[in-house]
């Protein structure tokens, strides 16, 4: 379950009681992704905004990506294409860069793995 | 006694007993009429001792008269030992029923949660989700643990207020004016702390760890207040010296906090709504002053969702985010700083607040 409020990731995971936040670029990397855009046109969409050497750019989306898949948040096949169109960026000038990070907090997680919760009435049986 | 072929029968058990316990020990019986988080409720509680233990969490709720209409849900508990009325019968319906350990007790629920019941050793309390009634049996008022005391039916409660449509939070409350800043954050962040500041310092309360919040149309939020009671460290409760001679204490281990019921100390400072206009993420400093600042969106969302959404039960579920988020989105969001200058904060709640009326 996520929410991106201000270019801000915010993601819950609901089973383990682990939760994220990721700002900056990588708001905009999870934005983009859970939009159904392809990592190369998320890549685009980096170097048209921020002020980045491209290699580092990609470098840095494939670091990040393989962290949220590692944290099982996402699951992507690297072939598949764009379901949406990324943004068309025209800015006078680009964003200072900074690599993107996952914020990673697990002290509801470890209070779940001591009182796990009932099954929740509104789940889904 | 055989046992039930259903929930409903066994429901029904209960709720005969609790009018056998009113009718064997009519002076033992207390009732009020609440307003709570929009709707009337109606409780009935055969049992002078249970009544004492149970109502003042609910006192600043009271309807000064019953109205008119149905109870939007009627709540009917009795007390084993003061009425000698027992409890019907503590095994399950042989309908599925699932059950699963849940604060001190189990929860359950049977007939496609149509019933959904909490027990402990010493009670048992079932609510019939279709008819919007609750019962329960106490075996007697001096075994109730102080959660049963200080939120009392909290578990049963949560459930019917979520059918309605009203999202528990794990918040405090304060307000001036019937307008409320939220309170939002994990357990040690200073909820009680911010909120009982307020209290002593002259705003109305509506809670320091419970909040009940309804989405009115137009996007706004209004926060409800649950109970009139708080858990407090009796290290910390020295914070707040006007409070210290009404705790509570004495409660059996493995209870570590005091109880207060706060009507019983500012019966004019406790308010059941507000029109939430701020949102505070409060953080404790090493500092003896307090201070807050706007933060982002994004940050509010992370101090206030993880326990809200986690811990509570019943769990708020995707709709539940989707709601923090709106209330996000839709108020001024604060870091609060906390200093240990407990007076320093409620003057700085009230500087918050001025500043977000004049915006």
């Amino acid at each position: 379950m996520a929410k991106v409020m201000d270019g801000e990731a915010i993601i819950m995971n609901l089973t383990s009681g682990v939760y994220y936040s990721s700002d900056g670029v990588g708001g905009v990397i999870w934005e983009a992704l859970q939009q159904g855009v392809s990592l190369g046109d998320t890549l685009t969409v980096l170097a048209a905004r921020y002020d980045v050497d491209p290699a580092k750019a990609e470098a840095d989306l494939h670091r990040f990506v393989g962290e949220l898949e590692s944290e099982n948040l996402i699951r992507l096949d690297g072939t598949t294409p764009s379901t949406s169109s990324p943004p068309r960026e025209e800015r006078a000038s680009k964003q200072s860069y900074r690599e993107p990070e996952l914020h990673i907090y697990s002290d509801m997680g470890d209070l779940l793995a001591l009182d796990p919760p009932a099954p929740d009435l509104y789940d889904a049986s | 006694m055989s046992q039930p072929a259903s929930a409903e029968s066994l429901f029904d058990d209960f709720a005969l007993a609790s009018e056998r316990a009113r009718t064997r020990a009519p002076r033992q019986c207390e009732e009020q009429s609440l307003g709570l988080a929009g709707g009337f409720v109606r409780i009935r509680v055969a049992g002078r001792q249970l009544a004492e233990r149970i109502l003042p969490s609910y006192a600043h709720l009271t309807l000064p008269r019953p109205p008119a209409e149905e109870p939007d849900l009627e709540i009917d508990l009795w007390d084993e030992e003061a009425t000698g009325t027992p409890c019907p019968r503590k095994d399950l319906p042989d309908t599925p029923v699932f059950r699963w350990p849940v604060g001190q007790g189990h929860f359950m629920r049977a007939d496609d949660d149509r019933f959904v019941g909490h027990d402990m050793e010493h009670s048992v309390n079932w609510l019939d989700r279709k008819r919007n009634r609750i019962v329960g049996w106490v075996a007697a008022a001096e075994k109730l643990t102080m959660f049963e005391r200080g939120k009392p039916l909290h578990f049963l409660l949560s459930i019917w207020l979520r059918d309605r449509g009203v999202q528990i939070v794990h918040a405090g409350l304060v307000s001036r004016r019937g307008k409320g800043l939220l309170i939002a954050g994990a357990g040690g962040a200073g909820k009680t702390t911010t909120s009982l500041a307020c209290l002593c310092a002259g705003f109305d309360y509506l809670g320091d760890d419970y909040i009940a919040l309804e989405q009115m149309n137009g996007g706004a939020f209004r926060g409800h207040s649950l109970y009139g009671s708080s858990w407090v460290e009796p290290e910390h409760l020295k914070c707040f010296p006007s409070l210290v001679p009404h705790a509570q204490t004495g409660l059996p281990p493995p209870h570590d906090k005091h109880l207060l019921h706060l009507h019983d100390i500012y019966p004019d400072r406790l308010a059941s709504r507000a029109d939430i206009v701020a949102l505070a993420s409060p953080r404790r400093t090493g500092d003896e002053q307090s201070a807050y600042v706007k933060t982002t969106k994004g940050q509010a969302l992370l101090h206030m969702a993880p326990t809200s959404m986690l811990q509570l039960f019943p769990r708020p579920g995707p709709q539940g985010m989707d709601k923090l988020a709106a209330l996000v989105d839709h108020v001024p969001c604060f870091e609060l700083a906390l200093g240990s200058d407990i007076a320093g904060i409620a003057d700085c709640v009230q500087k918050l607040f001025a500043e977000v009326v004049a915006g």
